[in-house]
């Protein structure tokens, strides 16, 4: 159990730098419009 | 066998040579530093990813697990995940400063050449020692692998890389990172589905005692976790090897991107380097865990053709995080201490010297890791270790606070990076006499952090141009 919450994690975390960057270039996108 | 690993070496090194040379077509200063700003996000991932994962990784990861268990994970891909998120953080901003070097951004933004010499004097001195790690790293792998004697390898690979990255630069060193992302990270999965399958699931859906635990190794509680999550966290992004990429990107959405892509991909190469490693700990004998479980588990556990997709992800690991490496060094002793001593601007002599400068630190570096391999030196994983506390205390402050925040002054940064390293230095000391127990970018980061905040409410900014073009709101015509 502890190694599949493990991976949930670890995996679910990674995707937070992909968020943040598609809500950076969303915000830029905005500001330029 | 081992004329099998041999043969298949030789021609991986071949194929790697000629991809790097065919990178080489451009001439031009531009292209060796910054591959001419026009890296799109399909080469931006594959090298910031190929870049990412070292020897260290692949042979320091899973040997922890191998005796650590899952705790690896907690050692490492939440701190790295951080890391990540920092970096997209920053991507933009630097994308948009449209420099040539890290320590440039310390000279553009705080008007000090002395801060300048001062940061990629230390990036130099540390990369330095980190590439020679990476390559004992490699000639161990090779020894178990393939039979090869340790210098012998160490010559060979250097010699590979040392060539492509001083006749192609950055440019280079991209197109050969693609090829070994998508090798070191097909090896890799490829292994740890064959550890699954051996151990019969156990690896991931039960693995023994003390192999299944989130505590263990390094990281005995909440605290260790959360202190070695800011090494790394902190340590990442100040990396000039993955800061670099953002000034070669086309536009600031690859800068970001191609951190936000890869860090999806690199999660899933970790935890399959982490599975292999728990898989060692599982099936090798208990004589063979650590540093050497990976090499030991694919060559005499599982052993057959699976060796041999594993040794070239190894070997990937080791050229592509190399030649980052080395690129860095030759080009910031070009352009932040030659062009400064020598005050030249002529971008062909500078190319010149970036090239010559590649070639002197390669071979210097590859030679003295043939030495030191055969005269065991213990003091090196010690020296390692350094490396990442230094530059962390050293650049994270000036860097972040220079991006980030409008009052840091050119007194304040000088006297962050000089305060963060001295005190890192410092730590390091204490703790190899055993005085303090916690990591010495703890005492560095501290330092740092107070000497920048103080120092620059104490002393007037500068106006910079960079200044200028980071804190004020860019005027976008409604047209």
């Amino acid at each position: 159990m502890t190694v599949i919450w493990i991976l949930v994690s670890a995996i679910g975390l990674a995707f937070l730098p992909l968020l943040l960057a598609l809500a950076l270039d969303r915000s830029e996108r905005n500001k330029g419009g | 066998m081992n004329l099998v690993y041999l043969g298949s070496f030789a021609a991986y090194s071949l194929v790697i040579l000629c991809v790097g040379i065919w990178g080489y077509r451009r001439g031009s200063l531009s292209s060796f530093a910054v591959a001419e700003r026009k890296m799109g996000l399909f080469f931006a991932t594959g090298t910031f990813m190929a870049t990412f994962i070292s020897a260290v990784t692949v042979i320091g990861v899973s040997g922890y697990a191998s005796r650590f268990g899952w705790s690896a994970a907690a050692f490492s891909c939440y701190g790295y995940a951080l890391g990540w998120i920092l970096l997209v953080a920053a991507a933009g901003r630097l994308h948009r400063t449209e420099l040539s070097t890290v320590p440039e951004f310390l000279y553009r933004r705080f008007n000090s050449t002395a801060l300048r010499v001062f940061g990629a004097s230390i990036i130099i001195l540390m990369y330095s020692i980190v590439l020679m790690v990476q390559l004992l790293a490699m000639g161990i792998t090779l020894n178990t692998l393939a039979g090869l004697s340790s210098s012998a390898a160490i010559l060979i690979v250097g010699a590979v890389f040392v060539t492509y990255t001083m006749l192609g630069g950055l440019a280079a060193v991209v197109r050969t990172d693609v090829v070994q992302s998508i090798l070191l990270g097909s090896g890799v999965l490829l292994g740890a589905i064959v550890v699954i399958v051996r151990t019969k699931g156990a690896a991931i859906a039960s693995p023994p005692e003390p192999l299944s635990h989130f505590f263990g190794g390094n990281i005995r509680n909440v605290a260790d976790f959360f202190g070695w999550m800011l090494v790394w966290g902190l340590g990442i992004p100040t990396e000039s090897y993955y800061l670099h990429r953002f000034y070669a990107s086309r536009d600031a959405r690859v800068a970001r991107m191609q951190v936000g892509i890869g860090a999806v991909l690199l999660m899933v190469i970790l935890l399959s380097v982490i599975t292999c490693g728990v898989g060692a700990g599982i099936l090798n004998p208990p004589a063979h865990l650590g540093d050497e479980a990976f090499p030991y588990l694919f060559k005499t556990v599982i052993g057959g053709w699976v060796s041999v997709p594993i040794l070239f992800a190894i070997t990937a690991a080791v050229q592509s995080s190399s030649s980052g490496l080395l690129h860095i060094v030759g080009l910031y002793f070009a352009l932040d201490i030659y062009k400064q001593a020598a005050r030249q601007t002529d971008e062909k002599l500078l190319l010149r010297v970036s090239r010559l400068s590649t070639l002197l630190f390669g071979t210097f570096i590859t030679l003295a890791s043939a030495y030191v391999t055969n005269h065991s030196v213990p003091l090196i994983s010690v020296i390692a270790g350094i490396s990442w506390g230094g530059m962390a205390s050293t650049m994270f402050v000036p860097l972040f606070a220079g991006l980030f925040w409008e009052r840091a002054t050119r007194a304040g940064a000088l006297a962050s990076a000089i305060g963060g390293f001295t005190f890192a230095v410092i730590g390091f000391t204490l703790r190899q006499t055993g005085i303090i127990s916690f990591h010495e970018i703890y005492p560095g980061l501290a330092a740092s952090l107070l000497l920048m905040i103080v120092v620059s409410y104490l002393t007037a900014g500068e106006s910079t141009l960079l200044k200028h073009t980071l804190f004020s709101q860019p005027r976008h015509s409604s047209e």
